[in-house]
């Protein structure tokens, strides 16, 4: 056991384990990232192709209007809630064993909000008048209607880019300061702008506190609400397998389930890639596999409700989605999902033998978002191919150029990531130190 | 007088040092509790109920809170009674939507508000300290106390810290004057400028600028385009108009296709579209119609009149003749048959 003094004399070292991966660019790294930026360089060809020749390039056609790209959207959101789910409210319950996750958590989610937003550009006709949809007094006479719930959504995702920025950015300031005096080149200069003259002082720590204190309760309400709005996206239209009243809470739950799985790959990744073992321990993917129990059951829950009140119900509207998923045309990716959701983190997480093996851990991340991905694509696509007319009955699935542009924005995410990694400290250093000390003292 | 020069004393300390006693003997030397400042990697205590000023930190979250509700309130409340517009059975104003968007602006200005009284609160907290020591973030404490040169308390100070335990002592004089603000304000400028920038574009864009049309200021044309008729002929009416059906079936059935959705069947301004409209459409039968000339009304069917829109590109002179004429009627049954030609 670590006694108060030994981890007062192991902060040099903490300090040279977590600013290493600032300090050294490899070979596999350059090459990493060249091969992520030809992918984002591919998929914006293609949509510049798109721009070009018009939304018709893709499969969405009457009555289709929503599909690949409002999915990506709705996952993306999704993914975001990652950070601030692991990093806000376990601040709030205060759990130790946050430390060294929430900086990994919250590059996530900032990455993630801003390729969500990409996604809307994506599925955009004539993008470049984007600027119609801002409220601003304009020359046309024209303003957004409020009612309409894209709006709120747009309204909450500038909340939440906002405020998770602000989030991040927060308990960033004391690292920003520690590696504006251990960086040299131009990143000194970045790091010492950003890192507002911190000294260090218990006056400048006791308001950085209290800033994070009044902003983590308010992050995980905006959170909440955030994917609701984007569940009532989908809940306020009259389309029948989208007009429910637990599609808000689904939402959420669906996107904490997502994006805790997305946490799952990054520790792995980040403890692999730096040899951070001694921070990212297996004690980590035991309590994230644990809550990620809880998701699975929760949502679980929550979709066998829904599901269930459809089937009691045979609403023949209904009814046809329901069939189209369980035996139609869309059963494999109906069962494929139930599996890398429900079945497999039931089955695997509640072994504790399974939740201490983080390769494990990561493969079950990597299951849980191809299977949420998929989910998302089954909420969007089947009720909108199985109208209450049937003669409008259809079907889709994605054209090349909005698979080359989505892969081109799952390499941006990527790349982003990549990159920041060369500048933001993956794991909180102070925030490490504290716990390290807390643990000693107990 | 010149003010002072001061002097830093700025002493080091193992991370476990009792900072409690020191700060203690510290302030038996004479030291005031602001005066000293204690540099930490990590925070020492957890406590976290900062004022700006003798305003409590929460005050400032909620009152920006309060600010942000008002500005959804604007938003979806304000700009609907501004733009009305009847979709979906709901009201101009409907709460729910007012509450979902108060709810997230009040979140915004609140967490924005918050950031920036932090980010003055800490600026304004650091500047006074002058130098930060490398070694305190590889798990030392460091304590700096300012004292002026005047009757200095320095060497008690020095020796206090001495006494707790110091690994290193150091004093530094700190020129009075010096210190200008310049480079926090040239900073937050670097940080502001492109940001204001970054908004510009946004409201640059003059559609009508965009096409390929006749400009403001540009030199007149020659030639008139075939087919235009000089300005003034608007005015006149389009007389003899060749009729080729009868008065009383041409002028109702134009009004019909044309008007009735606003003015509604009898021309009462009750048309299906009226409960919609910012303005109500005129009722045709009131005084202020019948005193109306045929041609006045005609120059309201030409060229619209307050909401009404112009129907130049709809219909023909003739055809706006006949309506000006099958709408005198409807207030004025003479009219008719008169074909409105004393009314020029």
């Amino acid at each position: 056991m670590a006694t108060r003094d030994s981890v007062w004399n192991e902060m040099p070292a903490i300090n040279r384990d977590l600013l290493a991966p600032l300090l050294t660019i490899s070979a596999r790294y350059l090459a990493l990232v060249a091969g992520l930026a030809t992918l984002v360089a591919a998929g914006a060809g293609v949509w510049l192709y798109q721009i070009e020749t018009g939304i018709g390039q893709t499969n969405m056609h009457p009555p289709v209007f929503w599909s690949s790209y409002i999915a990506s959207f709705v996952y993306w959101i999704g993914v975001s809630h990652s950070g601030t789910f692991i990093s806000g409210v376990l601040r709030l319950t205060k759990a130790e064993w946050r430390r060294p996750i929430t900086r990994i958590a919250e590059l996530m989610t900032i990455i993630s909000v801003m390729i969500a937003a990409l996604c809307v550009f994506f599925h955009l006709g004539r993008v470049w008048r984007w600027y119609y949809l801002l409220p601003y007094p304009n020359q046309r006479q024209i303003w957004p209607d409020f009612r309409s719930p894209l709006m709120w959504d747009a309204t909450a995702i500038f909340t939440y880019a906002t405020a998770s920025t602000i989030y991040l950015y927060l308990p960033l300031i004391p690292d920003f300061a520690l590696a504006r005096d251990r960086v040299g080149g131009w990143r000194q200069r970045l790091y010492a702008l950003l890192c507002l003259g911190w000294k260090g002082s218990q006056q400048e720590w006791e308001t950085l506190n209290t800033a994070i204190r009044i902003v983590t309760p308010l992050i995980v309400m905006v959170m909440v609400s955030v994917h609701s709005i984007v569940g009532w996206d989908f809940g306020m239209s009259l389309v029948p397998g989208w007009h429910t009243s637990i599609i808000a809470p689904y939402f959420v739950v669906g996107a904490v389930h997502s994006g805790l799985g997305m946490v799952a790959i990054g520790l792995y990744v980040v403890r692999r890639t730096y040899r951070l073992e001694g921070y990212i321990r297996s004690e980590h993917f035991d309590k994230l596999g644990k809550l990620l129990v809880v998701t699975t059951l929760t949502l679980a829950y929550l979709y066998f409700a829904d599901q269930l009140t459809v089937w009691y119900g045979k609403k023949p509207d209904e009814m046809a989605i329901l069939h189209s998923l369980v035996a139609g045309p869309y059963a494999v990716p109906f069962w494929t999902m139930i599996v890398l959701i429900y079945v497999g983190p039931l089955v695997l997480l509640t072994a504790p033998s399974f939740r201490a093996w983080p390769a494990g851990m990561m493969l079950m991340g990597v299951g849980i978002n191809v299977g949420m991905y998929v989910e998302r694509a089954l909420i969007i696509v089947p009720p909108l191919t199985h109208p209450r007319l049937t003669y409008q009955w259809s079907d889709y699935f994605p054209a090349w150029s909005e698979l080359v542009i989505l892969a081109g924005a799952l390499a941006m995410a990527v790349l982003l990531y990549v990159l920041l990694a060369k500048f933001v400290p993956l794991i909180s250093i102070w925030e490490e130190k504290e716990g390290r000390l807390h643990a000693a003292s107990r | 007088m010149p003010p002072l020069d001061e002097l830093e004393v700025h002493g080091l300390f193992s991370g476990d040092v009792d900072v409690a006693t020191l700060c203690e003997r510290l302030r038996q030397t004479g030291v005031r509790e602001e005066q000293i400042h204690v540099l930490s990697p990590i925070p020492l205590s957890s406590r976290a109920s900062d004022c700006i000023g003798s305003v409590p930190f929460y005050r400032i979250t909620i009152g920006a809170g309060i600010v942000g509700i008002g500005v959804g309130i604007f938003f979806a409340a304000g700009t609907a009674v501004m733009y009305p517009l009847m979709t979906g059975g709901k009201p101009i104003v409907a709460a729910p939507v007012v509450g979902i968007i108060s709810y997230e602006t009040m979140m915004l200005v609140a967490i924005v508000m918050t950031f920036l009284a932090m980010l003055v609160r800490i600026k304004r907290t650091n500047s006074t300290i002058r130098s930060r020591d490398v070694r305190v973030d590889d798990g030392r404490v460091a304590v700096t106390v300012r004292v002026t040169m005047l009757g200095s308390i320095a060497g008690a100070v020095g020796d206090a810290m001495e006494q707790a335990g110091a690994i290193e002592v150091q004093s530094s004089i700190i020129p009075s004057g010096r210190e200008s603000v310049s480079p926090s304000i040239r900073r937050a400028a670097s940080l502001l400028l492109p940001l204001l920038m970054a908004g510009f574009p946004s409201g640059c864009s003059q559609d009508m600028q965009e096409q390929p049309s006749y400009q403001a200021q540009e030199v007149p044309r020659r030639h008139s385009p075939p087919g235009s008729v000089p300005r003034e002929s608007r005015r006149l009416l389009p007389m003899p108009v060749e009729r080729n059906e009868p008065m009383e079936e041409a002028g109702p059935r134009l009004f019909h296709i044309n008007c009735v959705h606003c003015h509604g069947e009898q021309g009462e301004g009750d048309g299906p579209v009226a409960p919609f409209l910012k303005e109500r459409p005129a009722n045709l039968k009131t005084e202020k119609v019948r005193a109306m000339s045929v041609e006045a009304i005609y120059r309201a069917v030409t060229d619209g009149r307050d909401m009404m829109p112009s129907f130049k590109g709809e219909l023909s002179a003739g055809e706006r003749l006949e309506i000006a004429r099958f709408v005198a009627s409807l207030s004025r049954p003479s009219v008719a048959h008169q074909g409105g030609e004393e009314d020029r």
